[in-house]
């Protein structure tokens, strides 16, 4: 799924052909990514660096990632990380772009950094710190298997707000009744995992976040308002499905349903409760 | 005087609706609308476009099969597909079936002003 936004995003930049972009998208699954290319995306060597390796691979016959630990320009723990990372194949595109002499590496780690840059992809240390906050004040229990993804979810949906809405969220204790006579935001996203997210709160709450996200002058729960807050789910959900494409999972989404009186999605489920600063959302997500 | 550039827009959402018409309309453009993907089939033979801006995730008949009937009525239909996100196959059959580009949804200004510099380019 990297793959794709990286497509769209090189497709929408008009920096290759559509022709040149299906060309890629189609052979990318047989090509390895090497190397140089994943250590440019890392941030760990410059594209400079990379063609020194590639030039110093024809006069001894080493390795990549032994010439690279020799000079000095890259440490053991971080080849170790790029190895890993190899095997998600997540860049293939970016391989291939190189591979088919579309960009050279240099241009690709322009584009590579301008992308990461504009899709918030490389905040990752701020959703670290996120997550981190986010681990300090909720503990859910262990035995479940999708704890990391709740925090990596929470902390994108607490970051949606930010953006999205113009407001500070704070985590507040979760109710573990639902109120029957409220509408449920609520989406499925389903591939390597599977997560279902919805939110609910009172209807004054709905309808100022309605406002904030649409920009609209929206008085009331009409087919503006509920649409607005499906989109901000929707679009919240788009980025998290980029992150966690980043790290080598693909998801997709599903249409978002925006119901009265809904019941949430999935079995056991995990709450949380989000002062927004305009009123309080109730945030569930369940794993499969 | 030139006649206004025809876009027909197609996504089930009501305001993703009004804010693309509202980009188009500012830059001179005339607009239709559409609401799931048979609406945009049958919108399109009516209306003649000069160019398409059409969701892929959308009741009744999805963008990507929207697109394939609407190639079919016009082979040089300039259709350009808009996503919150996708599959790397959707993009693929995207592009495969003729949409000239893919936009990732929350798009800005400046991405729908390219993109339909593209469709008058297309045309000329």
């Amino acid at each position: 799924m990297f793959s794709q936004f990286f497509a769209q995003y090189i497709l929408n930049k008009g920096l290759i052909t559509p022709a040149q972009v299906q060309e890629c998208l189609e052979c990318r699954r047989a090509v390895q990514v090497k190397l140089g290319i994943l250590a440019i995306n890392q941030g760990f060597l410059t594209a400079a660096q990379v063609e020194e390796i590639h030039r110093l691979q024809h006069t001894v016959d080493k390795r990549f990632g032994e010439i690279a630990l020799d000079e000095g320009y890259l440490s053991e723990e971080q080849l170790m990380i790029l190895l890993d990372t190899q095997e998600n194949g997540h860049l293939n595109f970016g391989q291939t772009l190189v591979d088919k002499g579309f960009m050279n590496l240099e241009q690709l780690a322009h584009v590579l950094d301008n992308f990461k840059r504009e899709s918030n992809l490389d905040q990752r240390s701020d959703l670290s710190q996120f997550k981190e906050n986010i681990r300090t004040q909720l503990t859910f229990s262990k035995e479940d298997k999708n704890v990391e993804l709740y925090y990596d979810y929470i902390s994108l949906f607490l970051r949606a707000i930010v953006r999205f809405l113009d407001t500070s969220p704070l985590l507040i204790s979760a109710t573990h009744e639902q109120e029957l006579d409220r509408w449920v935001v609520s989406q499925s996203m389903t591939g390597d995992i599977t997560l279902h997210s919805s939110f609910t709160a009172e209807d004054s709450v709905l309808l100022e976040l309605a406002r904030r996200y649409s920009g609209e002058e929206i008085y009331e729960m009409n087919e503006l308002a509920i649409d607005s807050t499906g989109e901000f789910l929707n679009v919240a959900n788009g980025l998290f499905c980029i992150n966690l494409s980043n790290m080598g999972l693909d998801l997709d989404l599903h249409p978002q349903t925006v119901t009265k009186g809904a019941a949430f999605l999935g079995k056991s489920h995990c709450a949380v409760g989000i002062n927004t600063g305009f009123g309080r959302i109730d945030l569930v997500m369940t794993g499969a | 005087m030139h006649n206004p550039l025809k876009i027909l827009i197609s996504d089930d959402s009501l305001l993703l609706r009004k804010k693309l018409r509202e980009e188009l309309e500012k830059i001179g453009c005339q607009v239709f609308e559409a609401k799931d993907g048979q609406e945009v089939v049958e919108a399109y033979s009516q209306c003649r476009p000069d160019g398409v801006f059409m969701d892929i995730v959308m009741p009744k008949v999805s963008g990507l099969d929207a697109l394939k009937k609407i190639k079919e009525i016009d082979s040089t239909a300039r259709v350009i597909m808009l996503s919150s996100t996708g599959t790397a196959s959707n993009l693929l059959e995207a592009l495969k079936l003729g949409a000239i580009d893919f936009i990732q949804k929350p798009y800005n200004s400046t991405q729908i002003v390219k993109a339909v510099n593209d469709i008058i380019r297309k045309e000329s």
